[in-house]
């Protein structure tokens, strides 16, 4: 028996998931190069990194906060990749690949404890760890380079026909991330922190402890996205990360998470994630020029936000009434 | 006396300027109901937080079942078994029923919630005290009634011994309020005892088997419901002097009407109100806290939009909405929320004079500085505020200048109706009197007032015509010389005149 308003949720959601399947059978219909086995699975694969990150912003997002720093965050990541992932030795990269997961938790921690202990601001906290992540990102690798080693590279990046390991490994983050939120007691402590702090802290919530486990859960997904984006690109590059910070904003609200907390469903965000993936893919299938790419994923975020916000209106009106 | 519960003895509050409890007594048996009530600021919700968790006495014992107890915090209080609905919702309106009942509390199994168990219990309560929720529907779609079953669910969840209803029924319709108190005679019958706040006197003698009468900080005796009748209550609730700190206003001849308000109507807040003020006179709007007399006057400024109705001002018509277009027809109002809405704290004395009427001293955007610093001098000598000089923070001000400053920024735009809301909240006795004398001084240049008050003295004192509202709607008009405190408490808790 599900309510009214988990069902308008849910409604989001599947609205979509029906957005982005038009737009994929539509491409499918209209371009040749686009329906090819090989640009589906690639697309399918592509969108995967922007999909991980994005679950651990809409963590954060729900519970009130927001992370601007995943991006130097995985951009820091890969220059640890680039380091340690250089050796044959299976022991050595089995703890280089965990050191850079690592990385993206350590970073999580700092802005944890900055914005719940020091009592910055997200915004602020988040804003000045990226700033001070991306010198740190060119202090380790001055400019993209370095090297992964080849057998680990392309082992994460297997593919088998349409299905490929990054794909199986954003599923499993997925149901471990979709298990902590829903099915854990620090899930609802999410949603409840993110409503109100002040009330979920008088019915007995732990929010500074709640609140920093969202910064480590989100570092934990930056760190993961850039163990994936280094051993697609073989290499390190100490700015490659930089569009994520927005983009992951982008693909939670897209994907229902509302900007003031409490609100938010993972499932959403991975469709928000690969609708802006495929748009990426699509332009770059029509040769469209960078730039509009830019203006366009800006443009889909505030016309995300007006949508929603409209939405929420005509709920409340409906309510009243 | 073993069936004695909570045994709370000599509870003393001091809170800046204000005693809030001195020496309180109170006492709470098996299986009884017991209500609280007083005027607003008698102490009855310092008093209840106390066994909440959220305040400290300074001095003073708890006893619970004999054993004498500190509360730290609401979780503690919550463990030793006292359950707490308050008057506000306090849910998340995000969450369900189910997750809001057992937030922090939630039934595990395997490191998981076992949502099955929680739904079972829930539908246990359910079944126990005659309510139907649905454990999986979000709380921001209930009705205020339901979620008020859901902050008593979750209150019940610790099998407590005591449950405390503040104000329970104030946001109930007729049906609500009877299932309610069947669900409450229930919950005695198991033998919870219940501590009931609440200002509807009739509601207490259907419900209470013993009543206790705070005033001023003070308890003023504690009687079981046969032996009394509401008049009796209600003397024992008022009955205090009236102080000598208010100006002789028997002079003054009143002006042409200022402001009208007509048939003002905010849906679920305020139905049909209407008053006028004339030049010179101030119109006391009281009651019990939350009747509707801030959505009047908050209408009146353009901040809450109505319904229905007409404001005109000067003959000229007032929109639903819109602050700006209030302040430039001379209509201003000094904010009962002086630190969140009022000055801004970390700026001058001059700066925060100057917020409300800089339009009148730009030109193109540009700000006319010798005229403001000119007149907020003049302003701050008139207002005899004690500061260092115009550049001052107000931070650093007493809570009596600062009220003077907000007087002085609303001067400054030469208003023709000021709304003051609560004009000595914060302020201590002496610069309450001045801020009295500044107020008559107003009305004598023919500046009309409307006031809101929750202290009763004050109210009687100063308007020159009262206006008691009772959900929504002014219950009573009394003139100066007839507004007693017997009158003014009837009529705010709707009981006719002996």
């Amino acid at each position: 028996m599900k309510t009214k308003k988990l069902n308008q949720q849910v409604r989001g959601v599947l609205t979509i998931y029906l957005l982005l399947i038009l737009v994929f059978i539509g491409m499918c219909i209209s371009s040749e190069s686009f329906r090819s086995l090989y640009n589906i699975t690639n697309l399918l694969t592509q969108c995967v990194p922007l999909a991980c990150v994005a679950m651990g912003q809409t963590l954060v997002i729900i519970s009130g906060g927001i992370d601007l720093s995943v991006g130097s965050a995985i951009s820091v990541c890969t220059a640890v990749a680039a380091k340690l992932l250089n050796t044959d030795n299976p022991a050595q990269i089995a703890f280089g690949a965990a050191a850079v997961v690592l990385t993206g938790v350590v970073v999580g921690a700092v802005n944890g404890l900055g914005i719940n202990m020091l009592k910055v601001p997200p915004l602020i906290t988040t804003l000045c760890t990226s700033t001070a992540l991306s010198g740190v990102a060119l202090w380790i690798l001055p400019m993209a380079g370095g090297k992964i080693n080849r057998v680990f590279a392309r082992f994460v990046y297997q593919k088998w026909t349409i299905v490929s390991m990054p794909l199986l490994i954003m599923l499993a983050l997925f149901l471990i991330m979709r298990t902590v939120l829903y099915h854990t007691r620090t899930g609802v402590d999410i949603y409840a922190i993110g409503r109100d702090r002040r009330i979920a802290s008088t019915m007995g919530v732990d929010a500074r402890r709640t609140s920093i486990k969202t910064y480590l859960l989100c570092g934990l997904c930056a760190g993961l996205t850039g163990l994936l984006l280094a051993c697609r690109m073989r290499v390190g590059d100490p700015t490659c990360g930089t569009a994520y910070s927005m983009d992951s904003i982008t693909a939670s609200v897209v994907g229902g998470a509302s900007m003031a907390g409490g609100v938010g469903l993972l499932s959403g965000t991975i469709a928000g994630a690969f609708l802006i993936g495929m748009l990426s893919n699509i332009m770059n299938n029509l040769a469209v020029n960078q730039f509009y790419q830019y203006v366009l994923k800006g443009g889909l975020l505030v016309v995300a936000m007006i949508v929603y916000s409209i939405s929420n209106l005509l709920e409340v009106k409906r309510h009243e009434k | 006396m073993e069936n004695l519960y909570l045994k709370m003895s000599g509870i003393t509050k001091q809170f800046p300027g204000v005693k809030a409890l001195d020496g309180v007594d109170f006492d709470l048996k098996k299986g009884e109901i017991h209500a609280l009530v007083g005027e607003n600021g008698a102490g009855k919700s310092t008093l209840m937080n106390m066994l909440g968790g959220n305040l400290k006495p300074d001095s003073g014992m708890i006893e619970l079942e004999g054993k004498r107890v500190s509360i730290s915090g609401p979780m503690e209080s919550l463990e030793l078994g006292i359950g707490f609905v308050h008057q506000e919702s306090n849910l998340l309106s995000n969450l369900t029923v189910l997750e809001n009942v057992f937030l922090a509390r939630e039934k595990r199994r395997h490191g998981t919630l076992d949502r099955a168990a929680m739904r079972k219990e829930i539908l246990r309560v359910n079944e126990r005290l005659g309510y139907q929720l649905n454990p999986d529907a979000q709380v921001g779609s209930l009705h205020l009634a339901e979620q008020q079953c859901v902050e008593i669910t979750r209150a019940l969840l610790s099998e407590p011994r005591i449950l405390i209803l503040d104000e329970p029924t104030a946001a109930l319709d007729d049906s609500e309020v009877a299932r309610l108190f069947d669900i409450v005679r229930r919950l005695r019958g198991e033998g919870v005892a219940i501590i009931y706040i609440s200002h509807r006197l009739d509601e207490i003698f259907q419900l209470a088997d013993r009543i206790t009468v705070l005033k001023d900080g003070k308890v003023v005796g504690t009687r079981a419901t046969g032996e009394v009748t509401k008049d009796e209550v209600i003397a024992m609730m008022v009955g205090r002097v009236l102080e000598d700190i208010y100006p002789k206003r028997d002079d003054i001849t009143f002006g042409d009407t200022l402001l009208s308000v007509e048939n003002l109507s905010i849906p679920g807040r305020l139905s049909n109100v209407s008053f006028s003020v004339r030049a010179g006179e101030i119109v006391g709007l009281g009651g019990l806290e939350g009747q509707g007399q801030r959505d009047a006057a908050r209408a009146i400024f353009g901040d809450v939009p109505f319904a229905q109705g007409r404001i005109t001002a000067n003959g000229l018509e007032l929109k639903s909405r819109g602050i700006r277009g209030r302040i430039r027809r001379g209509v201003g109002y000094v904010t009962h929320d002086r630190r969140g809405e009022g000055l801004v704290l970390n700026e001058s004395v001059r700066k925060n004079a100057a917020l409300a009427s800089l339009y009148r001293r730009s030109r193109l955007g540009f700000v006319d500085a010798a005229a403001e610093r000119r007149e907020a001098d003049e302003n701050v000598e008139r207002m005899q505020i004690k500061t260092a000089g115009l550049e001052q923070k107000v931070a650093n001000l007493s809570g009596g200048n600062q009220q003077k400053v907000m007087l002085a920024r609303w001067l400054m735009t030469k208003p023709r109706v000021l709304i003051i809301d609560e004009p000595t909240k914060g302020v201590d006795v002496g610069a309450r009197m001045s801020v009295y004398q500044i107020i008559d001084q107003l009305t004598r240049e023919g500046i009309g007032i409307i006031m809101l008050t929750s202290d009763m003295m004050e109210l009687i004192g100063l308007s020159d015509r009262v206006l008691v509202f009772y959900e929504g709607r002014i219950s009573r008009e009394l003139k100066r010389g007839e507004a007693t405190e017997e009158r003014i408490m009837r009529a705010a808790s709707s009981m006719p005149d002996e």
